[in-house]
């Protein structure tokens, strides 16, 4: 054992105590199967998210790039790997709960979660684009297992069989971008690729500016940004609740880390702390800022009409995408920082409307607009839990949603000659305040006909009040989150 | 490397291309022959003196009979099929050493088609290949029986060729090359002074693996059924007439071959007669030349065997159901494989440390 | 390229032999088609339904099952070239084959216990 194998293995040992964990689920499913209907896999997994958490938090320092430059050790990977885990224990929490999920179904949903756990902490850690493709094919091949969980279901096989073409399509064109810029460059690094596209900044082919924007492609089509945002309705409405919640959350932040490291390494130059220019020629807020705009139209707009609360959720879901992208535009640690705090806010206020979506949906076996008539009174915590997060995601004041939004229009206003897309943005959530106040309408403004029992578990209360609070108290109490995240941003490499 | 070489590397690839496939013939008469023994009747006997000749009358017959092509196939794919079939078996013969080298002059010539340092890895991928002509001729047949055989044929061989490469990692282990010439010379010298140092005696686990596996690999009896008489008519080949069936089935005894040479090379010393070695025999005899067609001749002894050996064990066994077929390679093959690698591992670490 | 020369050489005479048999068969075999010849066989009978059935999900299982196990096998093979000279520097090399082992016999007893194999 080389010092550097021991070094390589020991900064991989979250990884490593998820593999593990996934391997004893294997077992356990496989040798005890009367087991599978009782707690265990919850316990495993969530058991094995603080584990990870922890040998997260252990990693040594002092190494830049370990198993030979393809994965990077900062604190920005750190941060993601911590917000992963974090996500995938509570999705699993929201998949124990959920009714949809055939019961002894879970140990392989608890499987196929945390091997896209693995997948996505691969995507945000990467510094190779072999190790990114491999996460992104880890993340999206599984996915396409898990989005058609629901196998009995028309739905939900359509669902998987949208993913699963639009996946390979992006796939496919996204390592021909690869080996374009192999071809290039004359390497798959991305600090090599920076150097080499710095050094030869004049000249430079028309084929390169297509190589890089068919990797955007392949990394658009997991955050769901235009122009691969086509599946996510389709698939979002087909699968069950709690998958469509882990997929609004969790291949996002992966997408989106993956994108910043990409982009920021090869693309553009560390100018000094926290601060980068784009390589001439390449001119990446420019590109972002429009790209940021137009999900956020597409999906603001196409969410005005929709029915289907889910529906409602994806294009939402879309929308905010856009909001994200647009603290990359000042390519400054701010508009980093923002990013995400932005995706910490996401995900509390996103799985929380998804697991709403999920009860009611148990409940009234449907997810349109009409199955929440008269919620909020039916059910006070129901509706409490989901007034917070819909006003959390409008951006209503003293939310976290507020903040997270308030902090990415500061930070792109920094950026000279983006108020064009401040105010646009700002356009954009006034629009979202529509579509969310619609189910917010129906929840209180409207009675129901029949009143069904709700049988709310415990589970599902506490589990919603403890995502409401740190909805809420994050908008009043941000300062130390903010400052993990702009640590987190200055120890990127 | 001039015109000479060339010459001598063209003609001598035509010439073991030839040799090879003119063990098919040998085989036709053979397997109705021993066949016949098996089942104590005469078998050929009219055509030629002890029915020799019967392998010459029956490729006249294939080569003059009528070739019908049925209206709704799939043209293309149809036609292309049975050559798809014989391209991948012909090209697997490149890595299978015949011999150590002749002269001409003073030049050395290897009697292989190539020396390739991946001459294993080369064979197994290339036969990998084999597959593509059965599925093209039974989807392209556009007949429902031959879609079955093709697919159960093509699930059989893709089960098979697991077991094939563990069963060979073993070796692989032990010689640490995957060069075929390698390996051979590896296996001279005597073991325990009583045996020849064959692969056999280290790996009898991963011979047996190898010998299942290239029985399912070729669609042979006891595996046969994606071809079976009495059930598919004949499985993907149903619908195909005098020289493409002839082609099908040439593939089947090429790939037959190569698994025999493969194992002779791999377990049982290739062209080496056990007992003498090489410089015994060179000073014995004096000429290199001879010497090499001396090796050819106990090489082709060896793969004759195994084939009889295939001949007896198809009129001997019933056949595999097809659900029995994959729980072999996936239950038991694919287990007694990797505990042939663990128990070599283990072995080896054992060995070298004394 | 030395090495792989013969392997051209050896194509382009296999595609002759193709190209021979079939040119030969040609010509030398009649050519009088008439119904029944150009029909689908069936045993005789008239061929009933479509000919392009929709097959079993099972082969497609034990098609994605041997793409994992043959992966797995082809990763075997330099492990099993270089082991007896790993050996000389130590047991790291047995212990990370029989960790690579471990991971293969666990989805290996997975299918078999979770029964994805059977045909019915």
């Amino acid at each position: 054992m080389t010092p550097e194998m021991m070094t390589n293995l020991k900064l991989f040992a979250p990884e490593i105590a998820l593999t593990f964990f996934l391997c004893t689920l294997f077992v356990y499913d496989a040798v005890l199967p009367s087991l599978r209907k009782t707690l265990f896999p919850l316990i495993v997994i969530v058991f094995g998210m603080g584990l990870a958490i922890w040998a997260t938090a252990d990693v040594a320092t002092g190494v830049q790039t370990y198993f030979s430059g393809m994965i990077a050790n900062d604190g920005f990977g750190n941060f993601f790997r911590i917000f992963f885990f974090a996500t995938a224990a509570i999705c699993a929490i929201v998949a124990y709960g959920s009714k949809e999920l055939e019961t002894s179904g879970r140990t392989e949903f608890g499987l196929l979660l945390l091997c896209i756990t693995f997948g996505l902490s691969l995507m945000a850690n990467a510094t190779h684009l072999l190790t990114l493709y491999i996460g992104i094919e880890t993340a999206s091949i599984l996915s396409f297992a898990m989005a058609g969980f629901a196998r009995h279901t028309l739905r939900g096989n359509e669902a998987s069989i949208k993913y699963l073409i639009f996946g390979a399509l992006s796939s496919g064109l996204m390592i021909y971008g690869f080996s374009l810029i192999y071809g290039y460059t004359g390497s798959l690094q991305y600090a090599e690729i920076g150097k080499y596209l710095t050094a030869h900044a004049d000249g430079r082919p028309l084929i390169v500016l297509f190589a890089l924007f068919l990797i955007y492609g392949g990394i658009a089509y997991k955050i769901s940004a235009f122009p691969m945002h086509f599946w996510t309705p389709d698939v979002y409405e087909g699968t069950t609740s709690p998958v469509a919640t882990f997929f609004s959350v969790g291949p996002k932040a992966a997408g989106v880390a993956a994108l910043i490291r990409f982009f920021l390494t090869a693309c553009a130059t560390k100018t000094g702390e926290g601060v980068w220019t784009s390589i001439p020629g390449l001119s990446l807020p420019n590109a972002v800022a429009m790209i940021a705009a137009v999900t956020m139209l597409i999906g603001n707009l196409s969410a005005i009409g929709q029915t289907n609360v889910k529906r409602i959720l994806a294009y939402s879901s879309i929308a905010h995408v856009g909001y994200i992208l647009m603290g990359l535009v000042g390519m400054e640690k701010t508009g980093l920082t923002a990013i995400l705090f932005y995706l910490v806010a996401y995900c509390l206020m996103n799985i929380g409307a998804f697991w709403v979506v999920g009860i009611v949906s148990d409940i009234k076996k449907s997810e349109d607009l009409s199955a929440f008539r008269g919620m909020g009174w039916s059910s006070p915590t129901l509706g409490v839990c989901m007034a917070v997060f819909l006003f959390s995601l409008t951006g209503i004041p003293m939310f976290s949603g507020f903040i997270g939004k308030f902090l990415l229009f500061g930070a792109l206003l920094k950026a000279p000659g983006f108020l064009w897309l401040a105010i646009f943005g700002v356009l954009n959530s006034v629009v979202s305040l529509y579509y969310y106040s619609k189910i917010l309408k129906a929840m209180y403004f409207e009675r129901d006909e029949q009143v069904v029992a709700l049988d709310l578990l415990p589970l599902h209360r506490a589990g919603l009040v403890l995502l409401a609070i740190p909805t809420v108290v994050l908008g009043l109490f941000f300062g130390p989150v903010i400052e993990f995240a702009e640590k987190a941003v200055l120890s990127f490499l | 490397m001039d015109q000479f070489d060339f010459i001598v590397l063209a003609v001598k690839t035509l010439v073991i291309l030839v040799l090879i496939i003119q063990v098919v013939p040998v085989m036709i008469y053979l397997e109705r022959k021993i066949a016949a023994l098996i089942q104590d009747r005469p078998g050929p006997n009219r055509v030629g003196p002890l029915g020799l000749l019967q392998p010459v009358a029956d490729a006249l017959k294939l080569l003059m009979k009528e070739d019908p092509v049925p209206s709704n196939v799939n043209k293309f794919l149809f036609q292309i099929a049975p050559f798809l079939a014989v391209m991948p078996a012909c090209l697997s013969l490149a890595a299978l050493p015949l011999g150590d080298f002749f002269e001409i002059g003073d030049r050395k010539y290897l009697l292989q088609i190539a020396d390739l340092n991946v001459g294993l890895l080369y064979i197994f991928a290339i036969g990998s290949l084999g597959i593509y002509g059965t599925l093209f001729g039974g989807w392209a047949s556009n007949n429902k029986f031959s879609l079955i055989g093709a697919m159960r044929s093509a699930s059989q061989i893709v089960s098979y060729e697991i077991p094939l490469a563990l069963g060979v990692t073993g070796a692989v282990m032990m010689y640490g090359t995957l060069s075929l010439r390698e390996m051979v010379f590896k296996q001279s010298g005597l073991l325990l002074g009583v045996l020849p140092n064959w692969g056999v005696f280290y790996q009898p686990l991963g011979f047996l693996v190898f010998f299942v596996a290239a029985f399912a690999e070729t669609n042979r009896l006891p595996f046969d059924l994606p071809e079976t008489e009495a059930e598919l008519v004949a499985g993907f080949h149903t619908e195909y007439g005098s020289m493409s069936f002839a082609s099908f089935f040439m593939a089947e005894y090429m790939a037959m071959t190569t698994m025999s040479a493969v194992m002779t090379t791999v377990y049982f010393g290739g062209w080496q007669i056990p007992y003498l070695s090489d410089e015994a025999l060179f000073s014995m005899i004096g000429s290199r030349n001879i010497l090499a067609l001396i090796q050819v001749a106990v090489f082709f002894t060896k793969v004759m065997v195994f084939m009889c050996i295939y001949v007896w064990v198809r009129w001997t066994l019933p056949r595999f159901r097809f659900d029995q077929l994959m729980k072999l390679s996936w239950g038991n093959l694919i287990p007694i494989g990797l505990i042939n690698i663990v128990l070599t591992a283990i072995g080896l670490y054992f060995w070298d440390k004394r | 390229m030395e090495n792989f020369l013969p392997v051209l050489l050896l194509l382009f005479f296999a595609v002759c032999l193709c190209i021979g048999i079939y040119t030969v068969s040609h010509i030398l075999g009649p050519k009088n088609p008439n119904a029944s010849k150009l029909s689908t066989y069936e045993c005789g009978v008239e061929p009933e339904g479509s000919a392009r059935v929709p097959f079993k999900t099972h082969f497609y299982l034990v098609a994605v099952l041997f793409l994992l196990f043959d992966v797995e096998g082809v990763f075997f093979i330099p492990w099993a070239i270089i082991y007896r000279d790993s050996l000389k520097e130590g047991t790291d090399i047995l212990i990370a084959g029989g960790l690579y082992m471990a991971l293969l016999v666990l989805a290996l007893s997975y299918i078999f216990r979770k029964r994805l194999l059977r045909l019915h």
